[in-house]
């Protein structure tokens, strides 16, 4: 015991060194923190990590060497009131708990940036610690599932060493816990080569909000391999049905998170995108949910999905006072799926998404459109239809497809596998791929400017104004499919989407700020040409950039959006870029084949299982079924 | 030059051991006693 004691604390001790070496060395070498990070945010920070990795490495060694008892009591808890094993309750509710705080802290950081911009010192964002510790709590819950570990006979979980099974759940949770944290770190070194990228959409902001998006999947895979684990016979705990459908709610929020800036209104990407996003997000989450849950699956998966929704956008918006959070409703392609999983059964699974998804495609996507102009604050205008049809149309089919495999895996050993060709999941992706990947190359559009001229509503200090706009070629903004003056960044958010006087004279409907902090500009979108042109720009000795001023008339070319949406960004150099874009489509890549081949081994192992009597199923299934295998 | 407020965490000197360190130390400790097993158990 005093060897293994000595060894723990050397090791413990080297890790930790090593995590400090490169801080200290830094400090000491006199090289001054740059852009704002101080020696104390530092040395405060690592000490912090430093204490709470310690007391997590301590505990799982401690409890596995049977030197501490209260983190399997812990679990032998969460066994008894979830009916699940110590192994996959205890970590999937650490891992559930966390992705609501680290959910509610990305919508609110999220509506902060756009209203204040960024930030004044790395610590002094509250937003920042519901991420800080939701984030934790993600790769924490997968780290508890494997230190934990599974039975022996669970098929799916990873062998680790002697006597130590990690569960195949436990394993994805860490993983995308650990990217989605890495993707900090990883976002600093973006800014710095390049300068930051003030979009949702960054390459590392899709890895953190990625990362912690799949983390639901992955949690859905451990509490599938919990029931199939729990006692074979035993009635299902209430609280498993309800994990289940939390779990499905939670894969729709996660599918949906990388739609934010469509959600708050500030989109730098074309606004087709929003109905391509959400037809892939309802098709794979809400087929995915009723495949797994089964009767009234996506329409119980979509009501936690709303509640939480509601609470954030309660909480973002009224109680923080931040910009008002908008989100999907989903409710028209929930309906959809259970109608279809009316006349086709569970076991059918990839029938059932391609006929949801070519529904959710066409009459889901009409009821989007609707609730467009209903709530959302870029309305989808009739511009974008020809596009926004066929590619959400193949964007649902595909994402239908998507769900179906997912629930196939979910469900397999508890309902036959229906076949399917080799060709139809690569097939999918890469549709569900294409639909993402075509629109996103975008322009400055043609030559254009605007002649702005300005009324004060309010004088200064808060200055405000009307204006009117006339565009040169008067025909600019003729098939827009956002013609708007945004103010950001100055304490709030004004979305005016401007008043047509005649051809190519606009009004705007509301006080438009053009004074302190805000950043005012005049934004159009038309397909691939996303632009802007300023109207009010603050001076910013940090970047550097002089101020634009909001003069009484102007007349002033549009440019690419991302150039004065993105005032910071440097560009970097194109030598660099390639790399950092590969390595980070690298890493994107190596997530999703784990995840892949995650869901893979729960299909494979459940096809290892042995082969029962039939009579426990219902009688349709045994029609269908050549050979059914146990585990609900 | 004045300093660069900051849009995350903070500087890579901050956000390296906050974030990555955690998941680079549990790695590894996961590593190390899968490997220690195994030895034991050959």
């Amino acid at each position: 015991m005093g060897r293994a004691k000595t060894r723990a604390v050397i090791f413990v001790s080297s890790a930790l060194g090593a995590l400090l070496t490169p801080t200290y060395a830094l400090a000491a070498n006199g090289t001054e923190p740059a852009r704002g990070a101080q020696l104390t945010d530092i040395l405060w920070g690592t000490g912090a990590a430093t204490a709470a990795t310690a007391f997590v490495i301590w505990t799982a060694m401690a409890h596995r060497a049977g030197r501490i008892s209260w983190l399997g009591r812990l679990a032998g808890f969460a066994e008894r009131v979830s009916g699940l094993p110590g192994w996959a309750a205890l970590p999937s509710a650490i891992t559930g708990g966390s992705l609501m705080i680290a959910v509610f802290g990305f919508y609110w950081d999220v509506a902060k940036h756009i209203d204040t911009g960024r930030d004044p010192s790395p610590f002094g964002t509250p937003a920042h610690y519901p991420i800080l510790v939701g984030l934790f709590g993600i790769a924490l819950g997968g780290f508890v599932a494997i230190v934990l570990g599974a039975d022996k006979n669970v098929r799916t979980a990873v062998r680790l060493g002697e006597g130590w099974y990690a569960p195949l759940g436990g394993l994805l949770i860490f993983m995308c816990g650990g990217f989605a944290l890495s993707g900090f770190p990883l976002d600093d070194v973006w800014h710095t080569l390049f300068g930051q990228d003030v979009t949702l959409w960054g390459p590392t902001h899709v890895l953190m909000v990625g990362g912690a998006g799949l983390s639901t999947l992955a949690m859905w895979v451990l509490l599938v391999e919990g029931r199939s684990a729990a006692a074979s016979g035993a009635q299902e705990h209430w609280m498993v049905r309800l994990r289940a459908l939390m779990a499905g709610g939670a894969f729709l929020l996660g599918l949906s998170a990388l739609q934010g800036e469509f959600d708050y209104g500030v989109p730098q990407f074309q606004l087709v995108f929003q109905p391509i996003l959400l037809m892939i997000a309802a098709s794979v989450g809400l087929v995915a949910a009723r495949v797994k849950i089964g009767r009234l699956g996506a329409v119980q998966a979509l009501a936690f999905y709303l509640l939480v929704r509601g609470l954030l956008s309660l909480a973002v918006g009224p109680v923080l006072g931040r910009s008002t959070l908008h989100f999907p409703l989903y409710i028209a392609e929930a309906l959809l799926v259970e109608l279809v999983a009316w006349r086709i059964p569970r076991d059918r699974p990839l029938t059932l998404g391609v006929v949801s998804g070519a529904l959710i495609g066409t009459v889901g996507l009409a009821a989007e459109w609707g609730w467009s102009h209903l709530w959302m604050p870029l309305p989808w205008p009739s511009a974008i239809l020809p596009e926004a049809a066929v590619l959400g149309f193949a964007a649902a089919l595909a994402g239908g497809v998507l769900g179906g495999f997912v629930g196939r895996a979910l469900t397999a050993g508890s309902l036959p596998r229906q076949a399917a060709p080799r060709w139809l999941l690569p097939a999918a992706a890469l549709v569900a791929l294409f639909c993402i990947a075509f629109p996103m190359p975008m322009n400055s559009g043609s030559s254009a400017s605007a002649s702005v001229t300005l009324r004060d509503l309010t004088p200064p200090p808060n200055r405000t104004v009307a204006a009117t706009i006339k565009l040169s070629p008067r025909d600019t903004a003729s098939h827009a499919d956002w013609l708007t003056i945004t103010s950001w960044q100055g304490g709030g958010l004004v979305i005016d989407r401007l008043h047509r006087v005649s051809e190519g004279i606009y009004r705007t409907t509301k006080a438009i700020p053009v004074s302190g902090k805000w950043k005012t500009m005049l934004r159009l979108e038309n397909g691939r040409g996303v632009r802007a042109l300023p109207i009010y720009l603050p001076e910013d000795q940090a970047i550097p950039a002089p101020e634009v001023p909001a003069q009484a008339s102007f007349t002033r070319d549009f440019v690419r959006d991302k150039k004065i949406l993105q005032r910071e960004a440097v560009g970097g150099s194109a030598f660099l870029q390639l790399p950092a874009y590969l390595l980070l489509a690298l890493i994107v890549g190596v997530w999703l084949v784990v995840m892949g081949f995650g869901l893979r081994r729960l299909e494979t192992a459940a096809d290892g299982r042995t082969e029962q009597p039939l009579q426990h199923l219902p009688r349709r299934f045994r029609k269908r079924a050549g050979r059914v295998v146990t585990h609900a | 030059m004045s300093s660069l407020p900051i849009a995350h965490m903070g500087h890579v000197l901050i956000d390296l051991p906050i974030f990555f360190g955690p998941v680079f130390v549990l790695t590894l400790w996961i590593v190390w006693q899968t490997r220690r097993d195994k030895r034991r158990g050959s």
